[in-house]
This record gives C-alpha cells, sequence and structure tokens, in this order.
C-alpha cells in the first residue's frame, strides 16, 4: 500500500511475460475443461457402452472438442473484457445524460441488432427441414419461405422486451408486474392456437424461438446494461439488475403467434398429400408458401449417402472454418461497433481502459469462430451420431452411416430360410474379423453392374423386443443427462453465474446456480422427450408448468425470482440446443411426428422451478440466521 | 488542503431482510445521507443438512448483509448507534454489528452531513475493540472467515472489492493478474487483535507478495454479532445469545479476551503505521483519480462500490452510483495526496469527491527485502 520514492513504469521481459501467460491461459482453459468434459464424456461412453456403436471419425470430433474448450475460454474471457464493461459504462451513462424516449430508442436498436447477429435461431430451421408443406403450412411457411417474417418478428420480440426492462430499472418496479399479465396473455393464445388447425403447429416453434432467442451475445451484454442502470436509478432497489433476458425470451414468443395469426389467414389449410398435389390449393397461396419454386413440381427429396473425396473434404472444412468465422463476427462486430459508436458520438463519453475493451472484443471474435468451428466439427458430430442412433434401444434402426460395399458379391451365396410363420426369407452368410454373420439379402440392395452388394447394418432394439418399455425409459433418463450435462458448458450461463455471484457479493455462488439450472433442464429436456414419445401437446405442458411458476413465484423473493426467470432464456444455447434437436429430430423421425418442436420450451421452463425451489431453501437457512433467537425471544 | 474536521463514522452491518427497516428507520429521522455497500457474513452451517453439504461442500452459509456507513458529529454518535440497534434489533444475535470510528475529513462537509442531536441518550456499545481490514484475492476469505467462525474471534464481514497496483503498470498484460478482490472486516476486542491479525497473515499468507494487506483499526464503541453458527439451540438458550447475554451482564467484552488460543508466532514482522484515506466519488471516475495519485507515488488501492443515497434531494445532486478507494499511505505523504486530489478538481462537480482519513496503528502487508517501504 504506501507508496514507493520513484515509481517507474515496469519492464517485463520475454521471460515474465511467459510467467504471467501460461498459468493465466491454464487457468482459464481448464476452467472450461471442467465443464465442457461431462457432455463429451457422457456422449462417448453411451454411444461406446450403451448403444454399443464405434464413435465414427474420432480423431476429428476430438479436434472439434478441444476447439470447444479452447473457443470458449477465448470467448468468455472477451466477453468479461470487452462486451460486458461496454454495457455496463453505457448503463451509467444512459440515465444520466439521455432522456426516457433516447433510452427506448437505444433499447430497441439493440435489442432488434443483438437478436439479428445471434445465429442460434438458424438451428430452428434445422428443426423444421423435415415438416412437409400439406402438414402444416403455417410452419413450412415460417422455417421456408417466410423465415425472414419470423426473424424480424423475433428481433423485434426481444427489442421490446429490452424497453421493458429498462423501464423497469429505471421506475423500480417488481417484475411480476410484466410477468404476470406476459404470462396469462401467452398462455390464453396458446391455448386458442390449440383449437386453431394452423395455428397449433408454429405453437411448438414459437416456444421454441422464444428460448432460442437469448444466445451467448445477447445475455451477458443485456444484463451488464441492466447492472448500470440499476446502480444509477435511485429508485432500484439493490441487486435486481435481473429480468430482461426472460422477457427477451417471452416476448418474441408472443411475436411469433402474432405473425402466425397475420398470415393463418393468407394460407391454406393442413391437408393430406394428394389433395395438396391436386390442386388443393390456389396459386396466391402457393406463391406466398413455395416462393418462386411454386412451378417446380414439389418432389419428395432423397438423400442418399455419399462419400466424401479427401479434396472435397477439405474443401468442405474451409468452408466450415470460414463460415464459423463470419458468424463469430457477424453476432459481435456489428454490436460492438453499434455501442462503441454511441458511448463516444452520442454519449461523448470515454472508456476507461479502451485498449482492454478492444482486445476483449478481439478475444470474443476469436473465440466465437474457434467455438462455432469445435461446435460444426465436434459435439454436433458426436450428438448427430448418438441422436441418430438412439431409438436403437427400442426399436431396429439402420446404420446408414456404417454402409457396407461388398465387392464382387456372388448372388449364389444367398441361401434360403424360414422365418416363425413359415415363410421363406432370404439371407447370406458374410465373414467379418473372424465370425460369420447372417445377413438378411434384399433384392434392391444389389446392384448387377458393379457387382457391389450394398448392405446397411441394423442396430438393435438393445433392450428386449420392438417397442420395449425398457428401451423408452433409456431414452428418457438419457434426455435427463444430456439435458444435464449440456448445460454445465453453457457459456451464457457461465456469464450470468459470474455477475450473479458478483452482485450479491458471493451470497449466491455460480455453481449453486449452475447445477439447480442443469437439473432442471435435465428434467425439462426429459418431459419435452415425453412430449415426442407420447405425442402430447406442447400446450399440455406449458400451461400447468407456467401457472405453478406464477403460484411459486409468490412464496418467493424478489431476488430469486429475478434470477430464476432470467436463468430460463439463458439456459438454451449453442450447445444445449443442437444437441437436444439432434436427439429430437432423431426420435421424432422414428415416431413420424410433424415437428420436433417443444424440447427446447420445456428444457427453459424448468430451469426456473428448479431455481425457485433452490431459491426456497437458501432462503429458509437464511431466515434461519434470524428467526430461530427470536422465536426464542418471545 | 485547508479543510480538516474531525467526524464520526458509524458502520453498521444488518442482515438484509432488516435493510428495509433500517433504510426507513433512518429516513425517519431525517437522515438522508448514507452509504450502502451489499456484503455477507458467514455462517457456520448446521450439520446434517443433506442438501447444503452436497451443493456446497463447505460448511458455511452466506448470509447476505448491508453496510451502511453515516458520517457525524461527535455528539451524534451516540444517538446514531443506538439508532441502529433499536431500528435492527441488533442485540439479538444474528442480526448484525454496529461500530463507530473517528475519521477526519479532507473534503467540503458533505450536504446533508449529521451536526448534532439534542438526545441524550446512555451511552451505547462497548468500547475497548479494535477493527481488522484485510484485503486478499477473491476466493480467499472463505478458509480465513472459516477457521475464524470455528474459534468463536468474531463473526468477519466480507463484500467485494477491485485492487489497483503493480497491476496497472503492466500494460495490457495486467488481465493476466486478476483484479477482484475480497475484503474482510472483523471486530475483536483490542486484546486480540495482534494475534487476531498474526493468525490472518498466517492463514491467508500475506506475508508473499501480491496476496494482499491487513492493517488494524481503532475503534469507538461497538456492539458485535455473536452468531456464529446456524447450529439450533440444544440448551434452552443458544451459545450465541450466552454470549451476547453475559456482554451485556458485564458491560464489556473483556471476558471473550482469545490471545492465549491463538498459536503465537515465532516471525517477526514488520508492521508499518500510516493513514487510510478513504476516497469517495462518483462511478467510473475514480480510476481517473487514481491515475493521478500514482504519479505522487501512491501505489496500489482498493476500490468498492458502494451506493449513496440521499433522498432527501429530488435533483440529483449526487448520483447514487459510487466508488470509494480505501489507500494506505505514510502520514508525511497525506498532504501532497490531498493537493494533487485538489488539482485535479477530484472535489468539483464532475466527480463529487469526499475525502476522509481514519489513522492507523499498525498495517502489514509484503515488503520487498531491499527495505524499501511498500
Amino acid at each position: 500500500m504506501a507508496r514507493n520514492e520513484k515509481e517507474e513504469s515496469i519492464h517485463i521481459g520475454f521471460r515474465e511475460t511467459i510467467t504471467l501467460i501460461l498459468p493465466y491461459f491454464q487457468k482459464k482453459i481448464w476452467d472450461q475443461i471442467k465443464a465442457v468434459i461431462w457432455i463429451v464424456l457422457y456422449l462417448a461412453l453411451f454411444q461406446l457402452f450403451i448403444l454399443r456403436i464405434p464413435i465414427k471419425e474420432a480423431g476429428l470430433i476430438a479436434l472439434g472438442i478441444s476447439a470447444v474448450v479452447l473457443g470458449l475460454a477465448f470467448f468468455l474471457e472477451g466477453l468479461f473484457l470487452g462486451l460486458m464493461p461496454l454495457g455496463e459504462a453505457l448503463g451509467l451513462r444512459l440515465p444520466q445524460k439521455l432522456g426516457i424516449f433516447s433510452i427506448i430508442l437505444f433499447s430497441i436498436l439493440m435489442g432488434v441488432g443483438a437478436t439479428l447477429a445471434e445465429p442460434a435461431i438458424a438451428i430452428l430451421r434445422a428443426c423444421g427441414s423435415k415438416v412437409a408443406p400439406w402438414d402444416a403450412p403455417l410452419l413450412y411457411f415460417l422455417l421456408n419461405e417466410g423465415s425472414f417474417f419470423l426473424y424480424l418478428s423475433i428481433a423485434i420480440g426481444v427489442g421490446i422486451s429490452v424497453v421493458f426492462g429498462m423501464l423497469r430499472f429505471l421506475f423500480g418496479f417488481s417484475l411480476m408486474r410484466i410477468l404476470v399479465p406476459t404470462i396469462v396473455i401467452l398462455l390464453g393464445v396458446s391455448i386458442y392456437a390449440y383449437f386453431d388447425e394452423n395455428l397449433k403447429f408454429i405453437s411448438g416453434l414459437a416456444w421454441d424461438s422464444g428460448a432460442v432467442t437469448t444466445g451467448p451475445v445477447t445475455v451477458p451484454l443485456v444484463v451488464a446494461l441492466g447492472i448500470g442502470i440499476s446502480k444509477v436509478a435511485e429508485k432500484n432497489d439493490q441487486s435486481s439488475a435481473y429480468g430482461v433476458v426472460t422477457l427477451a425470451s417471452l416476448f418474441p414468443i408472443l411475436s411469433v403467434f402474432l405473425v402466425g395469426m397475420y398470415f393463418s389467414g393468407k394460407l391454406p389449410k393442413p391437408m393430406s398429400e394428394e389433395v395438396f398435389f391436386k390442386q388443393g390449393i390456389k396459386l396466391e397461396e402457393a406463391k406466398l408458401l413455395l416462393g418462386d419454386s411454386y412451378k417446380v413440381p414439389f418432389t419428395k427429396e432423397v438423400s442418399l449417402p455419399k462419400k466424401i473425396s479427401p479434396p472435397e473434404f477439405f474443401k468442405k472444412a474451409k468452408e466450415n472454418i470460414f463460415d464459423a468465422f463470419e458468424l463469430a463476427i457477424r453476432a459481435i462486430l456489428p454490436l460492438s461497433i453499434f455501442l462503441l459508436l454511441f458511448l463516444g458520438l452520442i454519449l461523448k463519453e470515454k472508456i476507461s481502459y479502451p485498449e482492454e475493451v478492444f482486445l476483449g472484443i478481439g478475444f470474443s471474435i476469436i473465440g466465437l469462430s474457434i467455438f462455432n468451428f469445435g461446435i460444426i466439427f465436434g459435439l454436433n458430430k458426436l450428438g448427430d451420431q448418438v441422436g441418430g442412433k438412439l431409438p436403437s434401444t427400442f426399436r431396429s434402426i439402420e446404420l446408414i452411416d456404417s454402409t457396407k460395399f461388398i465387392p464382387n458379391f456372388n448372388p449364389k451365396s444367398v441361401l434360403k430360410a424360414v422365418n416363425e410363420d413359415g415363410k421363406e426369407e432370404k439371407f447370406f452368410y458374410l465373414k467379418e474379423r473372424k465370425s460369420y454373420t447372417g445377413i438378411p439379402y434384399h433384392e434392391e440392395n444389389w446392384n448387377q453392374k458393379n457387382k457391389v452388394y450394398e448392405y446397411v447394418p441394423i442396430h438393435g432394439p438393445i433392450f428386449g423386443k420392438e417397442d420395449n418399455l425398457l428401451g423408452y425409459l433409456v431414452v428418457l433418463v438419457f434426455a435427463f443427462f444430456l439435458g444435464y450435462s449440456a448445460t454445465l458448458a453453457e457459456p451464457a450461463l457461465s456469464a450470468l453465474g459470474n455477475t450473479v455471484e458478483e452482485t450479491t457479493v458471493g451470497t449466491f455462488r455460480k455453481s449453486l446456480l449452475i447445477q439447480s439450472v442443469a437439473v432442471g433442464v435435465g428434467l425439462g429436456t426429459l418431459l419435452g422427450m415425453l412430449k415426442i414419445l407420447l405425442e402430447i401437446p406442447l400446450v399440455w405442458i406449458v400451461v400447468p408448468i407456467y401457472l405453478l411458476l406464477l403460484f411459486l413465484n409468490t412464496f418467493s423473493k424478489s431476488e430469486f425470482i429475478d434470477i430464476a426467470w432470467d436463468s430460463a432464456g439463458v439456459t438454451t444455447g449453442p450447445i444445449t440446443v443442437p444437441l437436444i434437436i439432434a436427439m429430437g429430430l432423431g426420435i421424432g423421425n422414428q415416431m413420424g411426428t410433424v415437428d420436433g418442436f417443444g424440447i427446447l420450451a420445456a428444457a427453459s421452463a424448468f430451469p426456473i422451478l428448479s431455481v425457485l425451489i433452490m431459491g426456497m431453501f437458501v432462503e429458509n437457512s437464511r431466515k434461519l440466521s434470524l428467526r430461530d433467537s427470536e422465536l426464542k425471544e418471545k | 488542503m485547508h479543510f480538516k474536521q474531525k467526524a464520526i463514522r458509524i458502520t453498521a452491518i444488518v442482515h438484509r431482510d432488516l435493510t428495509d427497516l433500517v433504510v426507513s428507520a433512518l429516513k425517519r429521522n431525517n437522515i438522508h445521507y448514507f452509504h450502502m455497500e451489499p456484503g455477507r457474513y458467514p455462517v457456520l452451517a448446521k450439520r446434517g443438512w443433506l442438501l447444503f453439504d452436497f451443493y456446497q461442500n463447505h460448511s458455511i452459509i452466506d448470509t447476505p448483509v448491508t453496510i451502511f456507513e453515516v458520517s457525524c458529529e461527535a455528539s451524534a454518535e451516540n444517538f446514531l448507534l443506538s439508532l441502529f440497534r433499536d431500528a435492527a434489533e441488533l442485540n439479538i444475535p444474528g442480526h448484525g454489528s454496529v461500530y463507530s470510528e473517528t475519521i477526519e475529513f479532507h473534503s467540503p462537509l458533505p450536504t446533508d452531513y449529521i451536526v448534532t442531536t439534542e438526545e441524550k441518550t446512555k451511552t451505547v456499545g462497548f468500547s475497548g475493540l479494535t477493527g481488522i481490514f484485510c484485503i486478499l484475492p477473491r476466493g480467499s476469505a472463505e478458509p480465513i472467515a472459516r477457521l475464524i467462525l470455528q474459534n468463536g474471534v468474531a463473526v468477519p464481514t466480507i463484500s467485494y472489492g477491485t485492487g489497483t497496483g503493480l497491476r496497472d503498470q503492466l500494460g495490457l498484460l495486467r488481465i493476466t493478474i486478476p483484479k477482484e478482490k475480497e475484503i474482510l472486516k472483523l471486530v475483536v476486542h483490542s486484546s486480540d487483535a495482534e494475534h487476531a491479525m498474526d493468525f490472518i497473515i498466517e492463514v491467508g499468507r500475506l506475508d508473499l507478495p501480491g496476496r494482499g494487506f491487513i492493517f488494524e483499526f481503532p475503534i469507538g464503541r461497538g456492539l458485535l454479532n455473536t452468531k456464529v453458527s446456524l447450529e439450533g439451540p440444544k440448551q434452552a438458550a443458544s451459545m450465541d445469545q450466552i454470549i451476547s447475554a453475559l456482554d451485556q451482564l458485564y458491560g464489556n467484552m473483556e471476558w471473550r479476551k482469545k490471545s492465549n488460543q491463538f498459536r503465537q508466532s515465532a516471525r517477526h514482522r514488520n508492521y508499518f503505521e500510516g493513514v487510510n484515506v478513504v476516497i469517495n466519488c462518483k462511478e467510473e471516475s475514480i480510476e481517473s483519480s487514481l491515475a493521478n495519485l500514482r504519479k505522487v507515488g501512491v501505489s496500489s488501492s482498493t476500490i468498492s462500490l458502494n451506493k449513496l443515497l440521499h433522498s432527501q434531494n429530488e435533483k440529483n445532486a449526487f448520483t447514487p452510483a459510487r466508488e470509494a478507494a480505501n489507500i494506505l499511505i505514510p502520514k508525511k505523504n497525506l498532504s501532497e495526496v490531498l493537493s494533487v486530489l485538489e488539482e485535479t478538481g477530484f472535489f468539483g462537480e464532475e466527480t463529487e469527491g469526499i475525502v476522509y482519513t481514519i489513522e492507523i496503528p499498525r498495517a502489514f502487508s509484503y515488503q520487498s527485502k531491499l527495505g524499501k517501504r511498500k
């Protein structure tokens, strides 16, 4: 403390620099390894020991996963150095320098901008790519030709919610006052939609898009902004800088429903495939639905597994790296430039430690690029492999990716056997390594020209017969642990956890928050899985759970309410969403469901519940420090 | 600096649930100018609480507290102490503590400063106490706090702060050194102070470079929290209640001396003395003030965030978001520091700075072997 007589700037040599930097990176990377290890181990071990299928492209996946770890470490450090201080500085200055209208304008711009930059929405399309236009025209439209309207409605929803959040901080009213009406309206709309032929199919999309919008860039930024504003807003009580994130995941649900209602009248009702092709729809409807391609006859696409040659593979890898980099730049750069310009030109403020902020922004871009790349090559591949084969616990599935080609196949080796019903079936013996396996023979797989027999191995059902209960149970347990362990690695949750720990001065631990959110996501994923397996309408899940949440809210303290609801929006990010969707698609395809949506909605409702319940326990122990002695006094 | 005035600073640490009660009591008594800062005090957890053992594998539960700071004229000391005591019922273990210190203002007095009060009340609180202020890297306060609690020395208060110092001279490399600090404060009986300090230095390894620093500060009078554990009462009265009853019976805390329980450290420590300069200003402007101070050689300081309430003026004369920095300097440098602050307009409208000092009889930090006073 005291002082040195002569203070000079310290010169640090190369060696000292290294001794400073190495442990720093070591710590950051070790933290991320600890976060990611669970989901990786879980997926890998599940596939190896329960599904008993070797992991394809294991080397590439390992590379991808290390990229995820490295990317996360850079990205989070960049957030803490660059974007979050920037957001907080803005929050501190805004109310001091600008009037309420400018704040509203700023909030809308920021919300819309942040959402359009958020890459996660694109994932929803993956989920809808299997939708047929005749089954659910409205859903098909919003995911294909009308996807622009979908994005825009989500972005405007987020923008409006940021406005409400900021107004809340400035005037210090409780979150419940916005939450209760919003949820009542949402539940009402969902119930209405349930009884509408066309809207019925978009309720899953609407609820899921709410969960998807709030990603790793938006959340920390919005929370930091909130912290800044709530510090200077005098009417605000302590530690209520939260709540915007949950609004940002509720309002888009409403706006997607509204857009759905608008287009619902212009689009045909669901119909059967035959009616659809027999000019069951009018020309303008077709134009809207199918865009310019409406003249081209709509055919079923059949994807064929292709072998990728090395040069093609490298080309693809290069494209993927480029894409990852582009996504990262798009997510961070425009937003940071907007914030910096706003701070510099409109608020005319200097940033303290500008070089740190710039370094942070650079770190976030580098981190997010590596992370995106890692997600594409590591986690998604692993997730797709496990997700696609998951149904083999209760059904037999074809392992398309391990298709074998038997050259110089001799049809004379095909034998005949009799099955239980006395029918004749053809099969042949294949020698693999040292054992002989009987393989059913199908005429259509035999290519007479090049004398190659194409054989798709069949796997499962692992647990007993077709559609056995144990197999379903394994799927549900898998869903729980997938949700749980993926959430542990979620970057936005990690950032929120840090902020919560910081603003509550350590009384609300990061680890406690992450654990309870993860349990919640696990339960939600389980229920979402159950929804797909049993084909429960989403309304039956959403309405009771949200009513229960509103009921529980009345017993909780506002501190926990705000954090609990915010953690809902945060949970479903770049790690959980693709994994959960891959699993949902895998199972959904087997079950023949129209849309695989809704798991995310369930997965983001349950964390609220678990955090609220955890909050009650914590609150109870805090009360204990006041209460038991007081009881004695009385 | 021409201005100089002695005053009293009252610090009250109360359970978060009682914050509203205290704020309304302060407002009722026309006290509109006080600082609030969030903090926590650790309590030993009840054993056998499966859920908490599972989640936080340590036996400590953190209770959120609000730390109030009010500065006032010496004649108002008693009034304020009893005001806090009554508002938060501080005689009940677990509700919190309140204590007073003598400070010296070096800036114009704040507008709503409490000058005096008519009320004559019986003197409140015990004398013969010493406070210990300790700055540690984030995360290190917990093990120390647990040992302090287990020994029944005191109930520490922990709040968050950020440190500046060596870090800021490193350029961008500074990001490799975490700036987040934890501030651990505890109040013990004066005769225990040296041993308690020694104990913390030992456990927190404060004799190593970059680990933080510690100093003790004199306390006028104080009423202390005695609740160290959530363990329910096994007897008719809990241990905390017995302790606080004995405190009141004796009228002091002499009987709670712990000195003999501490392990006497054989090592001789080079303590130094100085003044703790507390500078308080608008948030985000403290960095530049500290940068100016760095030119005269004041290198390290600890910044904590707090909220200044002043609900009387509806016009924002002050913004509520404030930063405060504790800087420990040798006494002879005080005038230089003050003149630097004045030259750079620290007391002006832009930053709305407040400066006061507390005499520090004993402080300790890592000192380099060159014998240079750090």
